[in-house]
């Protein structure tokens, strides 16, 4: 596939694995499989949302789509170009193309650079613009995401947590970039601040035709903001399609009991669910088979032995030998 | 007569410009049995109030400054901390936000929830060994022989959160605090942890306080809201009534402002509250939320508006609700 087919990022049977350390050297080398051969893609102008469980593998499949992980296995196609191992040069234009926001803005900014610093500086680091030609466009962007220009002069102290994020935002997009990652990039925020950066994100998404991936566990942040979404469990993905079929007719497991959990916004409408039980296993020590069938209610002996394969209707993956 | 009562709470703090308060005019009830949800954003004052209640407010840089904490009917402010000690963990307990940093990582779980019989005097041994082995069978932990002797890491974000209840119910108290208690916690886990509230709540008749951001939890774990922003109470009422018929625009923006599943018509953007929280320091004679609310008059400005009853129940302290 290529760029012509509309598609900015195809990832194909990706896998991160880590060697757990051992106690002494004579003991077997296991691994932690965080990303276990997992596809998704990307349309040209399209937000995906990945959903899943802290220690599902979502941010370590950011970090290998940034390529500030090597990835151990698979492969990463951005814009038609192979990225997977690229190194150097061709590692530097990739990372002009995909910038990343990150969770939280009272950590991620220098607190010794202005505003209008921090804006340029991937300007400064990645672009062959003149030093007056980055600061007016470092300006621009800060005008852009909603601050002042006298705002861009200031200490990222001297911001409340939604400005920050705007600085963030604006620091992302610096470089024009065409896919921007972002992990969680409301959850530190105020209730009441969050509808702000959202609706600036999709705001900025039609005026610069980017496309998003969103990383979130807030089931109805990804509902509000993407088209797709991709559901993780240890690793792989156990549901992929549009935001519309999967809420609406979950048919995996584990995406009815997510959105189950969810707390329902109307009083009436008071439900006690059955919750699921236990915990996310130890991924040092996956369950043999399908990963959920310990907590799973539909579970077999099948689930026990045998991981199922995916399948596809309709635009909508789904990974389970009972879905709905 | 209810069980908590808390009159006219002002707790302030030392800052650079000298005391200022963190929350002023602060009341409220719970009765025995009842949920009663406190909603705010960060510098709202739900916190304050929670440690208020406790006489956890380090008197080096603060103290309560007036009104009255009464529980089963006696005064709190100004007890002696023999007298204070005695309560809290026996008769009132609470349950924190972040359970890993609320525990001892070099103690066992066993230990530290044994400690809570030891600091009443009950001392250890086997007799304490059984006490704790029933409180981890009563928050459903599975395998609490084994839970008994680890060490908090190496225990998962939910079990923690479970002993760390456990802890609190040592004694069987009349009144549980819970501030943001599944916060850190992934959906699938936080249901299981408020579904056990729940369920202590209705065994016990536990009198419990809910503090949190998230509208539906809420809408489906409390009897009653208090909604606080600026370190006061603006509206306040029968959770059912408040959620479907806010009065106060803060109430009215937030609930407008939150992303809800299923919810999302295309091509539709969240409602915004413009502006950011204001901060301690900021002087404002006013009504808090004036700076940011779409109502303003030259009175709220002004005149801080007290809480008055708008509907059976439920009351606002808002001058524009007061005209319409």
């Amino acid at each position: 596939m290529s760029a012509q087919d509309g598609l900015l990022l195809e990832v194909s049977d990706l896998t991160m694995r880590y060697a757990v350390r051992r106690r002494s050297p004579f003991e077997a080398r296991r691994y932690v499989h965080a990303v276990n051969g997992i596809d998704i893609h990307l349309r040209h102008g399209e937000t995906l949302g990945i959903v899943g469980e802290s220690g599902c593998g979502k941010t370590t499949l950011a970090r290998c789509i940034l390529r500030l992980l090597e990835p151990t296995g698979g492969r990463i196609v951005l814009n038609g170009r192979d990225i997977t191992h690229a190194k150097g040069g061709d590692l530097r234009a990739a990372r002009r193309d995909m910038q990343f926001v990150f969770q939280d803005p009272y950590a991620s900014l220098d607190p010794r650079l202005r505003a209008v610093e921090l804006v340029r500086e991937p300007l400064d680091a990645l672009s062959t613009l003149t030093r007056a030609e980055a600061n007016e466009r470092a300006m621009g962007l800060v005008e852009k995401v909603g601050l002042t220009r006298a705002q861009a002069q200031r200490y990222p102290h001297q911001f409340s947590g939604g400005q920050r994020q705007r600085i963030g935002i604006a620091r992302a997009l610096a470089l024009n970039p065409k896919l921007v990652l972002a992990d969680e990039p409301v959850s530190a925020l105020d209730v009441s601040i969050r509808a702000q950066i959202l609706n600036l994100m999709a705001a900025l998404r039609e005026e610069l035709g980017l496309s998003y991936i969103v990383i979130s566990h807030d089931l109805a942040i990804i509902d509000y903001v993407c088209d797709r979404v991709a559901i993780i469990y240890l690793g792989r993905i156990v549901e992929q399609g549009k935001v519309t079929d999967v809420f609406s007719r979950p048919r995996h497991p584990y995406t009815q009991a997510l959105l189950a959990a969810v707390p329902h916004h109307d009083p009436r409408q008071r439900r006690r669910t059955a919750e699921i039980v236990g915990d996310l296993p130890n991924p040092t020590a996956p369950p043999p088979g399908c990963a959920f069938h310990p907590r799973c209610p539909k579970a077999t002996d099948l689930c026990k032995r045998l991981a199922p394969q995916t399948t596809t209707t309709d635009g909508h993956d789904i990974a389970c030998h009972h879905p709905d | 007569m209810a069980l908590l009562s808390v009159d006219n709470l002002a707790t302030e703090f030392n800052t650079q410009a000298g005391p200022r308060r963190a929350i002023d005019g602060v009341s409220f009830s719970v009765e025995r049995g009842e949920v009663l949800g406190i909603v705010g954003e960060s510098g709202s004052g739900k916190s304050v109030t929670a440690l208020s209640i406790m006489g956890l407010i380090d008197p080096q840089v603060g103290r309560v400054a007036g009104g009255s904490i009464t529980f089963d009917g006696r005064d709190l402010v100004g007890l002696p901390l023999a007298e204070l000690q005695a309560l809290r963990g026996k008769r009132i307990s609470m349950v924190f936000q972040e359970p890993l940093s609320a525990l001892n990582p070099c103690f066992t779980i066993g230990d530290q929830i044994g400690e809570v019989f030891v600091a009443h005097g009950d001392g250890a041994g086997a007799a304490t060994r059984a006490r704790v082995l029933d409180l981890l069978k009563l928050v459903h932990i599975p395998d609490p022989e084994g839970i008994l002797r680890r060490y908090p890491h190496e225990i998962s974000g939910g079990m923690r959160q479970r002993a760390m209840i456990a802890m609190a119910l040592a004694y069987t108290p009349d009144l549980l605090i819970a501030d943001e208690p599944t916060t850190a916690l992934d959906v699938t886990i936080q249901a299981q942890v408020l579904n056990l509230i729940d369920r202590l709540r209705r065994e016990l008749k536990l009198a419990v306080i809910l503090i949190t951001h998230d509208i539906g939890i809420v809408a489906q774990y409390t009897d009653r809201v208090a909604v606080m922003y600026g370190g006061r109470i603006v509206e306040t009422g029968p959770a059912e009534a408040l959620l479907s018929a806010p009065r106060h625009p803060y109430t009215i923006g937030l609930l407008a402002s939150v992303p809800r599943l299923g919810a999302r018509r295309p091509g539709e953007r969240l409602q915004e509250i413009p502006g950011t929280v204001p901060s301690i320091t900021e002087i404002l004679p006013g009504c808090r939320f004036a700076p940011r609310c779409a109502h303003r008059m030259s009175r709220c400005v002004e005149q801080a508006p007290a809480l008055a009853e708008r509907a059976p129940g439920q009351a606002a302290a808002c001058w524009w609700t007061e005209a319409a």
